[in-house]
């Protein structure tokens, strides 16, 4: 065990006086999932905000009643003769919209076929925002039409019966697991692949080699640096993922008193965070301990991140949900695949605790028999850089 | 007495396709080293000697348990390199042109990293590293990082390390690769001042001069196989070393057609 920390602590300390690294595994990780969690809010609001329903709009002949609704999306009143030259400027992408009222324009509830008084609604397809225009125009217009019955007239009624945070949550959950994984991943790569391979390549790992330590305790004291580091990083995901939770919860309009995470939650993703980026770490020093160079093995490690964001656009897809969730704990049984799960699970509020704890003792799992079979390779003459 | 035996090493290397297409042969594997044997021993220095590709480097890997013999085994006082291989790397010192040091550690943070891989005391340590870093004139660039040093200053720290536990084996190849005239001077003093102090040293070096001066028996090497090994007199029989060589090197291919 001492030769274990001997060579750990040498790692850390070499990787730690390195600013370029310091910051690969303390701040990159919350800068990602902090700065595209913030990224994905301020689209997200953009796209939600007020600008968006004010056009380029005009409209001739409108009744009172629908004028007001009008003027406050911005319209302008025109009158029949620019009709063509508005029309014009829409073929030309410069203004948005344009309605033309009959003169005679009339609501009537059961007129006969034939009958309705026809309002012409002029757009672009071509255009986005002329398109929205008329999207939002028709939306404004139906509210005119007369109906035949209502739905859920009681507005003091809650008919929805489910958690009206619940969207939120899938979104959370889709977006949220890989964001994490990509974050951590990007500290993993370079630190995984100069942690063995590096040291290969550059004659160091010989000399460690004839040294009077087990080759196998070799391996592992690189392996306990790189969980060291990597847990660092996964921490430093984790609060760019809690401190960002709040904006983006009140960006998709769930409020903080009703939507909010337990610390419970919190602890149940933070250990499912950081077993999963074990088993990951795992994989990809077996990936540096084959490499010949870290140029192999930084070529060959995007293979993990890609299994990752397969996963993670898996469990996107609501038919891929169903049909494994039919395997119940099998799929906290799969390294890889079960952290994302489990992450979703829990974002969700979906998450029983037995699948937590078989996800972390999978990972957890996964990753020493990574580091005893990186230990044993350890002991085979082909790891000697010759 | 320490005495370190080599007894018919034997190793052989997979080739390549495109390996074998370069040697023009429809053989797998290559053999390197052919069944060597040979023995050093206390305060004595012995040389191997050979051209390019003729199994030194090998052989050497071999001495140092960086690579296991496909048959044969290394003898260090008695204890075979397959059975005993962790005890018996605290007891040699290796230094090829193959083993690097951190380039983002300094000579001291190096020489405290080996210290505790080899278990020496915080004391032993301290004592060791003075005596070394004062001996080979290390102290004014001891805390700069190794990437920062000449090949020279790199070459002494590399030999420092590797002697770091006072070892009884001290297996160099190419000691004086990268020194100055005065620094290599300085290894060549050191290599004979622990010949005295009673060390096993093999050391391997394309400079005959250096053999001259410090080894007591050399062996000659070719294909992988020792093809002269005896004492310096007798191997050079009146001759320069080097014109010694040449002779058996020239008898040898002439013989081999």
């Amino acid at each position: 065990m001492r030769d274990i920390l001997t060579i750990c602590k040498k790692e850390i300390r070499s990787a730690f006086s390195d600013k370029v690294i310091l910051a690969q595994i303390v701040l990159v990780p919350f800068i990602i999932v902090f700065g595209y969690a913030m990224l994905m809010a301020a689209m997200t609001d953009g796209a939600m905000t007020d600008e968006d329903t004010q056009f380029d709009g005009y409209y001739v002949n409108a009744p009172a009643e629908m004028e007001s609704v009008f003027k406050a999306m911005g319209f302008q009143e025109t009158s029949a003769s620019e009709v063509d030259s508005i029309r014009k400027d829409i073929t030309a992408k410069t203004k948005d919209i344009l309605l033309v009222f009959p003169e005679d324009f009339k609501i009537v509830p059961n007129a006969d076929e034939g009958s309705f008084s026809d309002v012409e609604m002029w757009y672009n397809s071509s255009s986005t925002d002329s398109l929205n225009a008329s999207s939002t125009v028709r939306e404004v217009l139906s509210g005119f039409q007369p109906v035949a019955f209502t739905i859920n007239a009681d507005t003091n009624t809650k008919y929805d019966l489910g958690d009206e945070n619940f969207m939120m949550r899938r979104f959370l959950g889709t977006l949220l697991p890989v964001m994490l994984m990509v974050g951590i991943f990007s500290v993993m790569m370079n630190l995984a692949a100069e942690c063995i391979a590096g040291d290969k390549e550059r004659g160091f790992l010989n000399t460690m080699l004839i040294s009077p330590v087990k080759r196998s305790h070799i391996a592992f004291g690189k392996s306990l640096f790189l969980f060291v580091a990597v847990t660092i990083g996964g921490i430093s995901a984790f609060i760019g993922l809690v401190t960002s939770l709040p904006r983006m919860a009140s960006i998709f309009g769930a409020e903080g008193s009703t939507f909010s995470y337990s610390a419970g939650t919190y602890i149940q993703l933070f250990f499912v965070t950081v077993t999963s980026v074990f088993a990951f770490a795992g994989f990809l020093l077996l990936i540096s301990a084959v490499s010949k160079s870290v140029k192999q093995a930084t070529t060959l490690s995007p293979i993990v991140m890609m299994v990752l964001m397969l996963a993670g656009m898996l469990t996107m897809q609501d038919s891929v949900n169903k049909a494994v969730e039919k395997l119940g704990l099998v799929n906290a049984a799969i390294p890889g695949w079960n952290g994302i799960n489990a992450m979703k699970k829990i974002v969700e509020l979906d998450c029983p605790s037995e699948f937590v704890l078989v996800t972390c003792l999978v990972n957890v799992a996964f990753a020493v028999i990574c580091a005893l079979i990186i230990g044993k390779m350890f002991e085979n003459e082909k790891i000697v850089n010759v | 007495m320490h005495i370190l035996r080599a007894e018919n090493l034997v190793k052989s290397f997979p080739l390549s396709e495109k390996q074998r297409k370069a040697l023009d042969t429809k053989d797998k594997r290559k053999v390197a080293v052919g069944g060597i044997s040979f023995e050093a021993k206390s305060g004595e220095v012995f040389g191997i000697l050979g051209p390019n590709g003729a199994g030194k480097t090998t052989t050497m890997r071999m001495l140092s348990t960086l690579i296991k013999p496909d048959s044969g085994d290394v003898f260090y006082d008695d204890r075979s390199i397959k059975d005993h291989p962790e005890s018996i790397r605290s007891e040699f010192a290796f230094l090829t042109t193959d083993l690097k040091l951190d380039e983002k550690s300094t000579a001291n943070e190096m020489f405290d990293f080996f210290a505790g891989l080899y278990h020496l005391t915080k004391e032993q340590a301290e004592q060791r590293k003075k005596e070394l870093f004062d001996r080979f004139a290390v102290n004014s660039f001891a805390d700069t990082k190794i990437k920062k040093l000449s090949q020279g200053m790199r070459q002494k720290v590399s030999l420092i390390i590797s002697v770091i536990h006072d070892p009884n084996f001290i297996i160099f190849y190419e000691p004086t690769n990268g020194l100055d005239i005065i620094a290599a001077r300085e290894v060549r003093d050191f290599i004979i001042n622990m010949k005295n102090e009673g060390k096993c040293l093999i050391i391997s070096t394309h400079l005959f001069d250096l053999v001259e001066k410090v080894c007591d028996r050399a062996a000659f090497i070719m294909d992988g196989k020792i093809v002269a090994n005896d004492t310096l007199e007798n191997l050079m029989n009146g001759r320069s070393l080097e014109d010694s060589f040449y002779e058996i090197y020239t008898a040898n291919m002439e013989k081999e057609g």
